[in-house]
């Protein structure tokens, strides 16, 4: 088991490696000189010059991505050019929306997803099975930010039951935080919920055929014992892996939502760099959500060792 | 042999599928007694899996499968009880083993536990009796230090020790019917031997009834005493094992006996197959099914069903010319 | 391939059938409409539709039929470009992986450099390093969505080497690429078919949301993504800028949804 956490803990650096180029030449290779950029286009040639000495623009670009990453291990994260702050201050006060609001809809995906798709699965081929399924298919067609326009319209304009824009912090209470991100969850979630559910009903499916459930009824096991004990220790794996990689997906989802909704989070900060050219913002904000990937992927993997016998015991 | 323990009664099962109904198995009949091997043979797709299943009623009632006749089981008739009271019978008076060990045991749970669950179900019992029977159950089937090995995950144990853990949760209720569907197909030739002399041993120490379902005929001569042949769905012939092998009354079971390959003889002999392939299940032809491959069909035997008679004592066929002697 | 069964799939055909009909009433636009989809009429801004503009019109006069038409055409026709260059691409890749060790490390690992940013994000910064234009999306959402078809061709292609048959050819001596190209992809292609069919949904989304954001096509040319932002702004009296584009991008989705999903099941039937 130890082996097995190892090995995939040291797999990370690799991937860590091919990010950090990945994202470090996603800026490197933006056409336009960075310089020339913050310092407008009134500034003298002299003035853009000495700013690309000071800012290292003229050393080869290998020698550049070692400064970078090196810098970041140091904890310098690069400077906005609009901002104060150190960029993790910026970073953590503009992700914590974000990861309040994915964390909201990621639950309110679940509460749905996880029975429907287990109906679905036990009663297949009955008119219930086939309404969960063209429910499921309508939320994966509808990408969240039509379904927060969607729901503005409605809700905010005709209905008025909740807000259709702003944010409120979890110190202003509890309630009127989630008041306000429920909108926004709702539109984020329901793509997800419709994912979720498919993945839960076809893991099922295929661990109800098993042989193994064919066997524990020939045992005289109860349905209930059935597919809670045997069907869903099972099916828990796949299911697992879907929900860690809905966390990333929501992330990316939120970044769209968050501009509907006016939630100060992590997209909009991203929206204005790319306005303001603030570059190594978003060059920051990449890095760290795709760290946070790998984490979350290298946290599934673990699970899935935990969970299933057959793959800590391999080699 | 001893009294019956099960007797089929014109038993049917039909299957809702995509395409349409298909009546898996039809009108079979036959009885297992304690202490007697009963085997039932035949090509794959011919009914024998069906048969067992639905003895057991394993198959989901609500959507897919739909029975006829009746099955009774020391006299009660358990087609007909609630599905719900299903689930005290299975594992406790009838079990089953199945052909491939590794797919039939929940990869996530340890081989202790798999055999402790229908010990802890039927029986009232607290989990360290459990426990401490699921190890006699081990050495029972003589898996050697049942101690640690009821700890262990299946795919830490080989093939033919997984094949003895079923057995091991099988009979850990001492069942009065064993079911065994191809129990030693996917095994070498050695470790079958070891895996049907430990059946035979276990079913004379319970007095138990046991259905072995096979495919392969020298299984049958070696450890059955009746003998079931299976064609598409139905019995042809019936008889006890010594019968079965010296004469066989249906073109089909002298076609099964002749496909195999023979030690003596004429090396040059190609090895004989049966004309024709098995029809689909939706293609049934009627009157006789065997009718299109058997070299010996009339316009009687394509025009009409024939019953399954009893011929000579303890010897039924399905046949309107069943054949004498080879 | 069996036609027959794919046509009893109703999911699949109803979906097969709303997909051509969004193609082809995004072909033949012009035909359906005279109005253009950049003819601004000021004085007629924001109607609400009507029998003259069946859809209403938008910020500045212009008929939101037909500009959600055109817009379909650049919407289906990014997704399109998206799917069939990332195909030939992922598989390239996936089946060279597959095939030589080292180029395995080396691609795959950037692939998964690649895949740990998400999509959507990813899309974002290269907009933003590129500059905002259609041809520019199809390249960022190439570059996103090759990663996914190449580790499905990899490990397919994976499986269909052990097939002893290419022990056999690489015995007689046959050149890799033939070996690759001629036996293993046709074994390769229906996975990766049924992928792209998902990849068309997902970039026609993706690229949506781009021109949502601003980074995606820029104004005037019409993109669903671009109409809905216009109509974000104008969402409490306007409900028809929301309403009728949103429905005709949910359609195509969907479409293209049950449309994958029969294929899906057709050539791997026992994933259902």
């Amino acid at each position: 088991m130890k082996k097995y956490i190892i090995k995939r803990i040291l797999y990370i650096i690799p991937v860590f490696f091919v990010i950090s180029v990945v994202v470090f030449l996603l800026i490197h290779l933006t056409p336009g000189d960075p310089a020339r950029i913050i310092l407008g286009d009134r500034a003298t040639e002299a003035k853009v010059l000495e700013l690309r000495e000071t800012m290292g623009l003229n050393k080869p670009i290998v020698v550049q991505y070692v400064d970078w990453i090196c810098g970041f291990f140091k904890g310098d994260w690069g400077q906005s050019v609009f901002m104060k702050g150190t960029m993790q201050e910026i970073l953590l006060e503009h992700i914590k929306p974000t990861v309040s609001l994915s964390i909201y809809a990621l639950l309110l995906a679940l509460i749905f997803s996880i029975p429907l798709g287990t109906i679905a699965a036990k009663h297949r081929g009955s008119m219930a099975d086939h309404a969960i399924s063209v429910f499921s298919m309508f939320g994966i067609s509808i990408p969240s930010f039509l379904m927060g326009l969607l729901l503005v319209l409605l809700m905010a304009v005709k209905l008025n039951i909740l807000p259709s824009s702003g944010y409120k912090p979890i110190e202003s209470g509890l309630l009127l935080h989630i008041k306000y991100l429920t909108l926004p969850a709702i539109s984020l979630g329901l793509m997800e919920a419709g994912l979720i559910t498919r993945m839960t009903r076809s893991a099922l499916l295929e661990v109800l055929n098993a042989d193994y459930i064919k066997m524990a009824k020939a045992k005289g096991v109860h349905p209930f014992v059935l597919t809670f004990k045997h069907a869903f220790r099972n099916a828990l794996l796949p299911i697992i892996t879907v929900i860690g990689y809905s966390f990333i997906d929501l992330l990316s989802g939120a970044v769209v939502v968050e501009s509907i909704f006016n939630i100060p989070g992590v997209g909009q900060l991203i929206i204005n760099s790319i306005v303001r050219r603030d570059y190594q913002v978003i060059q920051a904000i990449v890095l760290v959500i795709a760290i946070m990937n790998v984490v979350i992927n290298l946290l599934v993997d673990l699970i899935y060792g935990i969970a299933d016998p057959r793959v800590r015991l391999d080699k | 042999m001893g009294e019956k323990i099960l007797e089929v009664d014109k038993l049917s099962t039909t299957f809702r599928t995509d395409n349409g109904k298909m009546k898996a198995i039809d009108g079979m009949e036959f009885c297992v007694n304690k202490g007697e091997i009963l085997g039932i043979v035949g090509e794959s797709g011919c009914g024998k899996s069906v048969t067992s299943q639905s003895i057991m009623r394993l198959y989901d009632e609500k959507y897919t499968a739909s029975y006829e006749g009746r099955v009774l089981l020391d006299g009660e008739d358990i087609l007909s009880i609630p599905l719900k009271e299903m689930k005290n019978i299975r594992g406790n008076r009838i079990a089953m083993i199945f052909q491939d060990a590794l797919s039939s045991l929940n990869p996530v749970y340890t081989v202790g536990n798999q055999i402790m669950e229908p010990i802890m179900i039927h029986q009232k019992v607290d989990k360290k009796q459990a426990r401490n029977k699921a190890i006699e159950m081990l050495r029972l089937v003589g898996i050697p230090s049942p101690e640690k090995r009821v700890d262990q995950y299946p795919h830490e144990l080989s093939g033919g020790m997984r094949q003895r853990v079923m057995i091991a949760i099988a009979l850990s209720c001492e069942p009065e019917l064993l079911i065994a569907d191809e129990p030693t197909t996917a095994l070498d030739v050695t470790i079958q031997a070891q895996i049907m002399e430990l059946i035979i041993k276990l079913k004379d120490r319970l007095n138990m009834g046991v259905i072995l379902i096979t495919h392969d005929l020298s299984v049958v001569a070696e450890t059955c005493d009746r003998v079931i042949v299976m064609y598409l769905g139905q019995t042809v012939e019936e008889a006890g094992v010594d019968d079965i092998f010296d004469n066989p009354m249906h073109p089909y079971t002298n076609g099964l006996l002749n496909s195999i390959p023979q030690l003596e003889g004429k090396r040059s002999e190609r090895l004989y197959m049966i004309p024709g392939m098995v029809p689909l299940l939706s293609q049934i032809p009627s009157g006789c099914r065997f009718a299109k491959r058997c070299p010996h069909a009339t316009d009687k035997c394509f025009a009409q069903m024939p019953e399954l008679n009893e011929i000579e004592p303890g010897h039924k066929v399905r046949c309107f010319f069943p054949e004498g002697k080879r | 391939m069996d036609i027959k069964k794919f046509l009893h799939n109703k999911m699949a055909v109803i979906g097969g059938i709303i997909t051509i009909i969004m193609v082809l009433s995004a072909i033949f636009a012009p035909m359906l409409t005279s109005y253009g989809p950049l003819d601004m009429v000021i004085s007629d801004r924001l109607k609400a539709p009507s029998a003259a503009h069946i859809f209403g019109t938008d910020t500045f006069g212009r008929d939101l039929f037909s500009r959600v038409l055109y817009g379909a055409r650049v919407s289906i026709g990014v997704g399109f470009s998206v799917s069939i260059l990332t195909m030939i691409l992922g598989m390239t890749v996936g089946l060279y992986a597959s095939y030589y060790k080292w180029l395995d490390n080396l691609l795959m690992r950037v692939c998964e450099g690649l895949k740990a940013i998400p999509a959507t994000l990813l899309a974002i910064a290269l907009m933003a390093m590129l500059g905002a234009s259609t041809k520019n999306v199809i390249i960022s959402l190439v570059i996103v969505s090759i990663p996914d078809i190449a580790r499905i061709s990899r490990s397919s292609a994976l499986l269909t080497k052990e097939q002893t048959y290419i022990e056999a050819m690489y015995a007689l001596g046959a050149k890799p690429n033939r070996i690759i190209w001629k036996n293993i992809m046709p074994n390769v292609i229906s996975p990766v078919i049924v992928q792209t069919t998902y990849i068309f949904a997902s970039a026609i989304i993706v690229e949506a949301a781009l021109s949502f954001l601003g980074v995606g096509v820029p104004a005037p040319e019409p993109s669903w993504g671009n109409i809905l932002s216009e109509g974000k702004t104008v969402i409490y009296n306007s409900w028809w800028m929301i309403v009728f584009p949103g429905i005709y991008m949910a359609l195509t989705v969907l479409g293209l949804n049950m449309f994958g999903d029969g294929v899906r099941d057709l050539m791997d039937p026992t994933s259902h």
